[in-house]
């Protein structure tokens, strides 16, 4: 019973994860991730964009170009 | 354990190939669309299992220790290295539009073998292998579009040309879909009432995560959803409500104007407020309605009611004129090959891959994904008695606008139709009338509230099943619709540049708003020529835009074979040869009856011919005269873009041919744009990324 509730628990962590990472809620940690990368590598000081600067610059990004099919 | 192994995928075959006989020889009893199901998901299965390794390890040689753009070039904006599963959802989710519905929906006229066949064999030698090859090879060139890889691997008029054929497809996607939109929600005060929701829905989701909560997509996504849901049952009030359903009435022309502001508007407007939370609502319930439907399916195994073969395989179907051959591959593009996912497989995939290996999973499983979606909607539609179908696909100008015309027409060609049935399976949705709604959309609808309304609430639900799934097709067209459309002017802007600057400025509202109209008003043109069309539009505009899309999936394995020749895989050219071959002799055929064809119903110039005979011979009233004259000059001019798209793929083609026969001839090794060679680092960080830390 204990292992079937740590499966489901890992399970349901993993779901979240991936739903948060396909529909771009993750977006913005997966930003300050990567420019903290940057930072590490390049020893460069880092100006991180707000959640709701970055949440704009995406969407121009992503509708600027085809990003949709038929 | 390799024994077992090779047991376990001689069975899966062997499986495989008794569904696909399963499909082509059985006429006894009605085939069960389990049959369907099988044959296509062990197919795919063995391609992925053999063929897509053979072009991974062979043609390809994806090298897993060299490091991607994303990883190279990673800023946490356009460059985002992803988990491969997540990535396959995004890029499936991009590819997945209404095409591989409507398409199969359409093709059904055949009968459903050559729409199946050609949807499992296309998919796994033609549209798996595209989108496989331009993502590895734009992966490479650190995620360059197409058309920038024709400019540099071919030649910079191959560029130019693959630019244009992109936004001549777009104007006639837009159009199209636009069609099937009006041809659905036309006289529907329920449809109508449950889109027209979806605006105040989506702002009110655009203004939550601008403001309130900003990226929390999936917050604001279920509670989108949530009010659509209501949404849908409140429509069923509105629809029987005399004054409200007065309002929500539109006529054909009346939807298709309001379509085409909207249009405009959602160009013109901040992409936050309308036309982002739009794409997230339907992304959301696009994956929630294609799993719905394939356990419908599952649990239902509705039997297929459709003929294997048609008699309207010889040609004079009511649907789209034209035989198998060509215009079966032309009407079925996405969900076996399409063009368009060569511009998604070089835009934002490639620049998230993580690891080389991943491209094979992304670009061939995401492609496999959206066959298997064509082929459930090849079954939904099959589903349906040949009757029902064809009522409701068939223009009024060929069955006739009553239910007994459409009966007596439709039972002269063999397919049992009482009136009473159309009446009833009305009353049943909800809907006034169920004839003559061309464009495939409502049909597949039925078909999808018959398999729903089998699994959950019975024949009581049918109406609001009907009303959801034609919700679920018309919002995630409009989403099509809005984003295509601003694309569309990204790429006006860009051309009108060169003409004036102030124009080419994205942030240049009297640009924005000039170019918006530009490209509105291209695709608006032809969405109300569709509309005032005698046999429904579709018959025109669908094969017109199969016709530019599949010549896109020609340019785009055209530019494959080359870089394939210039990285001296010779002796696997064949993988992208052979389809483009195909592709480049269905297109030109299909060009070729399209605009000569001595058929009115199938060629244009011979359709504006007899409408001209009919003026000079006096048969056409004094007040159709303007309207008669405006059908010659849309004819006239469908076949003008036809032939232009057929001349403009035929130019790159001797591009590409002169390019081949200069690398095979010469002693020196031909340039390649790859990006250097950089060992990948990702093996310490890769958990990281992956969010495991």
């Amino acid at each position: 019973m204990k292992s079937f509730a740590v499966f489901a628990r890992k399970a349901t962590v993993r779901y979240w994860w991936a739903l948060r990472q396909i529909f771009g809620d993750a977006a913005y940690e997966n930003y300050l991730r990567s420019l903290h990368r940057a930072a590490r590598q390049h020893g460069s000081p880092i100006t991180p964009l707000t959640p709701e600067e970055f949440y704009l610059d995406s969407l121009r990004r992503r509708y600027s170009q085809i990003n949709r099919c038929c | 354990m390799k024994f077992a192994r090779v047991l376990v995928w001689a069975a899966v075959a062997l499986a495989g190939a008794a569904g696909l006989a399963a499909i082509a020889f059985e006429r006894d009893e009605p085939l069960n669309a389990t049959w369907f199901i099988v044959a296509a998901a062990c197919t795919y299965l063995v391609a992925y299992r053999f063929y897509s390794a053979f072009i991974a390890a062979k043609v390809l040689a994806l090298d897993p220790t060299r490091a991607t753009p994303g990883e190279r070039l990673d800023d946490g904006r356009d460059f985002v290295p992803t988990n491969k599963w997540v990535l396959l959802g995004h890029h499936f989710a991009a590819i997945a539009g209404p095409g591989p519905l409507v398409g199969p929906t359409l093709a059904a006229q055949f009968g459903y073998l050559p729409g199946t066949l050609w949807l499992i064999v296309g998919a796994v030698l033609g549209g798996c292998v595209q989108d496989f090859v331009i993502l590895f090879c734009s992966m490479r060139r650190d995620g360059k579009s197409l058309g920038q890889m024709a400019r540099e691997e071919v030649s910079r008029r191959g560029g130019f040309i693959a630019q244009l054929a992109v936004l001549a497809i777009m104007v006639i996607l837009l159009a199209v879909v636009g069609l099937v939109v009006v041809n659905a929600l036309k006289a529907s005060p329920w449809g109508m009432f449950t889109l027209s929701m979806t605006v105040p829905i989506a702002m009110f989701m655009g203004v939550y995560l601008r403001f309130w909560r900003p990226g929390r997509v999936i917050e604001a996504s279920a509670i989108g959803v949530a009010l659509i849901l209501l949404d849908v049952a409140t429509g069923q009030w509105v629809a029987n409500s005399p004054s409200w359903a007065h309002a929500f009435s539109f006529s054909a022309p009346g939807l298709a104007i309001s379509l085409i502001i909207y249009g405009f508007a959602a160009s013109a407007l901040p992409v936050w407020l309308l036309l982002a939370p739009r794409d997230y609502l339907s992304a959301f319930i696009k994956v929630g309605a294609v799993f719905a439907l394939a356990g419908g399916i599952l649990l239902v195994r509705p039997v297929v009611q459709m003929p294997a073969l048609s008699r309207f395989a010889d040609g004079t179907g009511p649907v789209f004129a034209g035989k198998i051959f060509p215009f079966c591959f032309i009407t079925i593009a996405c969900g076996a090959v399409s063009g368009f996912h060569a511009l998604i497989s070089s835009g934002t995939s490639p620049k998230m891959i993580m690891n080389e290996a991943h491209a094979r999973l992304v670009g061939y499983g995401a492609m496999l994904m959206e066959s298997f979606v064509g082929v459930m909607a090849m079954v939904a539609a099959c589903a349906l008695s040949p009757g029902v179908y064809f009522a409701m696909n068939s223009p009024p100008a060929i069955v006739g606008g009553t239910a007994e015309s459409a009966a007596q027409t439709i039972s002269g060609w063999g397919y049992a139709l009482a009136p009473q049935t159309m009446t009833d399976l009305a009353h049943m949705v909800g809907e006034q009338t169920l004839l003559n709604r061309t464009g495939g959309a409502p049909s597949l609808a039925v078909g999808m509230a018959q398999i729903f309304s089998h699994t959950i609430g019975g024949p009581h639900l049918m109406a609001l099943w009907y009303h959801f799934a034609i919700m679920f097709e018309a919002l995630f067209i409009l989403t099509v619709l809005d984003a295509g459309t601003r694309v569309g002017r990204f790429m006006v802007q860009d051309l009108l540049g060169h003409v004036s600057k102030p124009l080419g400025r994205a942030g240049w509202y009297p640009g924005i708003l000039f170019s918006s109209a530009l490209i509105t008003g291209a695709w608006g043109y032809f969405l109300y020529q569709g509309v005032l069309d005698p046999l429904g539009g579709i018959n025109s505009l669908w094969p017109l835009f199969g016709i530019a899309n599949q010549l896109l999936a020609a340019v785009a394995l055209v530019v494959a074979t080359t870089i394939l020749l210039k990285m001296g895989k010779r002796k696997y050219l064949w993988v992208t040869l052979i389809p483009a071959v195909a592709l480049v002799t269905v297109t030109m055929t299909a060009s070729y009856e399209k605009i000569f064809s001595p058929d009115p119903h199938l060629g244009f110039l011979a359709a504006a011919n007899q409408m001209a005979a009919q003026i000079a011979s006096g048969a056409v009233p004094a007040g159709r005269l303007a309207e008669t004259a405006r059908l010659i000059f849309n004819q006239r001019l469908d076949a003008v873009v036809t032939g232009t798209l057929a001349l403009m793929i035929l130019v790159l083609v001797v591009e590409a041919i002169y390019e081949w026969v200069r690398i095979w001839t010469s002693s020196g090794a031909p340039v390649l744009h790859e990006a250097p060679y950089v060992r990948t680092q990702w093996q310490v960080e890769t958990r990281a990324v992956e969010g495991d830390g």
